[in-house]
């Protein structure tokens, strides 16, 4: 709970300085963005810990775990990267440059969904 | 008077020897009773017992045996199932996470996708491996049944009943036939399509691929329903046109002998109603024992399906409660195909026995 206090705070101090600095130097304002997203991701990694057990926990339960489970997680961590990425790069004004980065996520996740998905595939033309 | 002390001398010559308890081992010989037991594995006959044919056969150990081996094989699958479930579970857990962890509305579809496509891999195996287990019990009773109920309707005819059980017969094995085969043709190829479309679903969601699921589902349900009554419906009602003439053929034949054969005669027909007696009993501990070498043909797929069927609802209901509803319908999709696995089982087992009741039933009164 501390957790998200702190981060609310920091995200609406940056917030207000960013509104305040934006009409004088907008690259500052961006720049102050990045460290602040940056910060707060920071903050909540300790928080990771509960995820990483999960992962150990399904992987002793489910024997093929690296080729089966590890997709979804890369997958997360794409849709993570890509999304403040798109965010930020909005937020410079740079449109293009947004929906560059949300294509090539969705792109790489679909690369990292495909083996999985073409074994189904033959499975299924194997059962017609 | 010289001649009546030759006859009188001669008669001990023409005497033989009558083994009256020799009649039931005979009578099964001919009839090829033990077909019954010979068809059975080492196994399926530790269930059983022998088959014995001086009243001795103890038809409530093996019903006991049985009920132990069903308790038994529930345990093991169960063990062996588990962890399945647990699987399952997890994945939906770890899905159901990384799908709301994930703020990109296109990629937690990818995530949902993984998991699905995951489910399907880590199954794929102990799915084909229970398909060809059901598919193999399914030719284990359409072997037993050839080997079983000629044994019985022989019986049958020995104990008079010759145009009913013949008529029987032969309505039983047409019925027989065309009923496995349309399992085994129609049924297993849309099981296999339903399966197909289930998984398909899963991965891509749509309207139509929701539609066929549907309607696979429904029609292998009807089929499974409708080949077992029109099954039933047929031996009843041939059984009720061929019941009536063997009651009449017997009696006709009886005092046909009687009276032509004055002392004789009635003693020849007095033998002839002990060996159709003893006919009688054959086919009747025959059929109980055949009925019970039904049970132990189906006990261990029963006991496997069931298991897997209640587990993966089991799953499905706890995944479920996560929001991962692809998985959670793939999961549920996964329990219907054992559940129509057992179905399809539980169909030709129950035409075994209506075939088997039906040659115990025949009866020639009189």
């Amino acid at each position: 709970m501390d957790v998200v206090w702190k981060a609310a705070a920091v995200a609406l101090t940056a917030a207000i300085l960013g509104l305040l600095i934006r009409q004088k130097n907008p690259e500052l304002a961006l720049l102050l963005s990045v460290c602040t997203v940056t910060v707060i991701l920071l903050g909540t990694i300790g928080l990771l810990s509960g995820l990483v057990t999960l992962f150990e926990t399904a992987e002793s339960i489910m024997s093929r775990s690296e080729t089966m489970v590890a997709p979804l997680f890369k997958c997360c961590a794409i849709g993570l990267l890509s999304k403040i990425c798109m965010e930020l790069c909005a937020e410079a004004g740079n449109h293009a440059a947004a929906v560059a980065v949300e294509l090539a996520g969705t792109i790489c996740a679909l690369r990292l969904v495909l083996p999985l998905m073409i074994s189904v595939l033959k499975l299924i033309g194997g059962m017609v | 008077m010289k001649k009546l002390l030759l006859i009188l001398l001669l008669c001990p010559l023409f005497g033989t020897v009558a083994h009256a308890e020799d009649v039931y081992e005979q009578t099964a010989q001919m009839a090829q009773i033990y077909e019954v037991e010979n068809a059975l594995s080492d196994e399926e006959l530790a269930l059983t017992g022998n088959l014995t044919l001086d009243g001795s056969y103890d038809t409530e150990g093996a019903l006991r045996r049985l009920w132990k081996h069903l308790l038994a094989s529930l345990q093991e699958q169960l063990q062996n199932n588990l962890l399945y479930a647990a699987q399952l579970v997890a994945l939906a857990a770890l899905c159901a996470v990384l799908r709301a962890a994930t703020p990109h509305k296109t990629i937690s579809g990818f995530v949902d996708m993984a998991a699905c496509c995951a489910a399907t891999l880590m199954l794929s195996g102990s799915l084909e491996s229970v398909i060809v287990q059901a598919t193999e019990t399914l030719r284990q009773l359409s072997d037993y049944s050839r080997a079983a109920l000629p044994a019985i309707f022989t019986a049958a005819a020995f104990t008079g009943a010759v145009g009913s059980a013949a008529a029987r017969y032969a309505a039983v094995c047409l019925a027989m036939d065309v009923m496995m085969t349309a399992q085994m043709r129609l049924v297993l190829p849309l099981l296999y399509g339903f399966l197909t479309v289930s998984i398909s679903r899963s991965l891509f969601d749509n309207a139509i691929l929701a539609a066929c699921a549907r309607f696979l589902k429904w029609s292998i349900t009807m089929a499974l329903t409708t080949v077992t009554l029109v099954f039933s419906a047929y031996l009843s009602i041939t059984g009720a046109i061929a019941g009536s003439t063997d009651a009449v053929a017997i009696k006709a034949t009886r005092t046909a002998i009687a009276t032509a054969l004055p002392v004789v005669g009635g003693i020849l027909s007095d033998s002839a109603s002990v060996i159709l007696a003893a006919a009688g009993f054959i086919k009747n501990t025959a059929g109980a024992f055949a009925l019970l070498a039904v049970c132990a043909l189906c006990l261990g797929p029963f006991a496997l399906l069931t298991v897997k069927m209640l587990l993966f609802k089991l799953a499905a209901a706890v995944a479920d409660m996560f929001p991962a509803s692809g998985l959670s319908r793939l999961i549920g999709d996964f329990s219907v195909v054992f559940g129509i696995l057992l179905g399809m089982i539980g169909s030709c087992g129950i035409m075994l026995f209506l075939s088997i009741m039906s040659g115990i039933k025949v009866v020639a009164a009189g």
